[in-house]
């Protein structure tokens, strides 16, 4: 599992949201720690698979278990 | 009866078997006559087009080589779904899976995908995975009310760029759930009909729409920016890596 931070903002006036990477000149409004779990895995929470979790309030990334991406593809 | 009329007869049940022939996709000679009708109807059985989707039957069931082997379906390279306004739940579900001649994809008059419950949508569940997509086309689709009508439907393709121009509402669950995943491809995917009453109640339409996907810039209204600027997939850039999600197309309602 890593962690990568999402930045939220201004450029050029316009409102962008920009995963893992903040561009130059970016006027940030808010920055977002987002979870990603190992290669080849996923989390999973109440049956839902997820490839990047942003937590929610009251929320541990503990509440995620991460495991094997499942072969839905056969 | 009279010989001219027997002839008339036997001439017009010859040209209504060539209009047969030409509705199922045979290969039509120059000159239909009754020593014509036997091979134009063999063109029929021998790799005809459907006259409504233009594949073959060879492309969807698989042809059979000089080994007596099935090989697997290559599906057709351009499929247009034109007529087709809606599409039943479950229809296509794995319809073109891996099917690797699929290049392009349209259903010009396909307006809404809009079965509710617990047992209905997932009309393009899988549809098209792992086809080698250049393009989508759903020019006038305005409303996705299905859960998972698209889930995983175009995940694993060579697309690199789809916009669904049209699209005002997505308010069933999991609508687009990984529906792009694995696309390496993809640079470009853009909503520019969007509402900000589009989503209902739910909050995942998008989750992992881009996973397995780097570098895509999404596009979407400036006026959703305040609707969904804040999900956790949106944040989490959809499931993808270095996504960037722009809020700059024109304003809808």
């Amino acid at each position: 599992m890593q962690t990568k931070t999402t930045y939220k903002g201004y450029l050029n006036n316009v409102f962008g949201i920009y995963c893992g990477f903040c561009p130059q000149g970016l006027d940030i409004t808010e920055q977002v720690p987002v979870y990603y779990p190992d290669e080849g895995k996923v989390f999973v929470k109440d049956g839902e698979e997820y490839a990047a979790v942003v937590l929610q309030e009251g929320e541990s990334i503990n509440d995620y278990q991460e495991v094997e991406e499942s072969d839905n593809d056969l | 009866m009279t010989i001219a009329s027997e002839i008339t007869r036997i001439n017009n049940n010859i040209a209504n078997a060539y209009t047969a022939c030409d509705s199922k996709g045979a290969t039509m000679p120059v000159t239909q006559n009754s020593a014509n009708l036997a091979t134009c109807i063999d063109s029929i059985q021998t790799g005809g087009a459907s006259s409504k989707y233009g594949a073959t039957l060879d492309s969807m069931l698989g042809d059979v080589d000089n080994n007596g082997v099935l090989q697997f379906p290559t599906g057709q390279a351009d499929l247009v779904f034109t007529g087709v306004e809606e599409v039943e739940s479950f229809a296509l579900q794995y319809k073109f899976y891996r099917c690797f001649g699929v290049a392009t994809v349209s259903f010009p008059d396909l307006t809404s995908l809009n079965h509710l419950g617990t047992v209905a949508g997932y009309e393009f569940y899988y549809a098209f995975t792992d086809c080698n997509l250049t393009s989508i086309n759903f020019p006038v689709l305005a409303t996705v009310g299905s859960q998972r009508a698209f889930q995983r439907a175009f995940a694993g393709s060579t697309l690199p760029t789809a916009t669904f121009t049209s699209l005002a509402t997505i308010s069933g669950q999991y609508a687009f759930q990984n529906a792009f995943s694995d696309c390496t491809n993809l640079t470009t995917l853009s909503f520019p009909a969007l509402t900000s009453t589009a989503f209902g109640s739910y909050t995942n339409q998008f989750n992992n729409m881009l996973s397995g996907v780097t570098g895509c810039t999404v596009h979407f209204p400036s006026n959703l920016q305040s609707v969904i600027g804040s999900w956790s997939s949106v944040t989490a850039g959809f499931g993808g890596t270095n996504t960037t999600v722009l809020f700059d197309l024109p304003a809808t309602t």
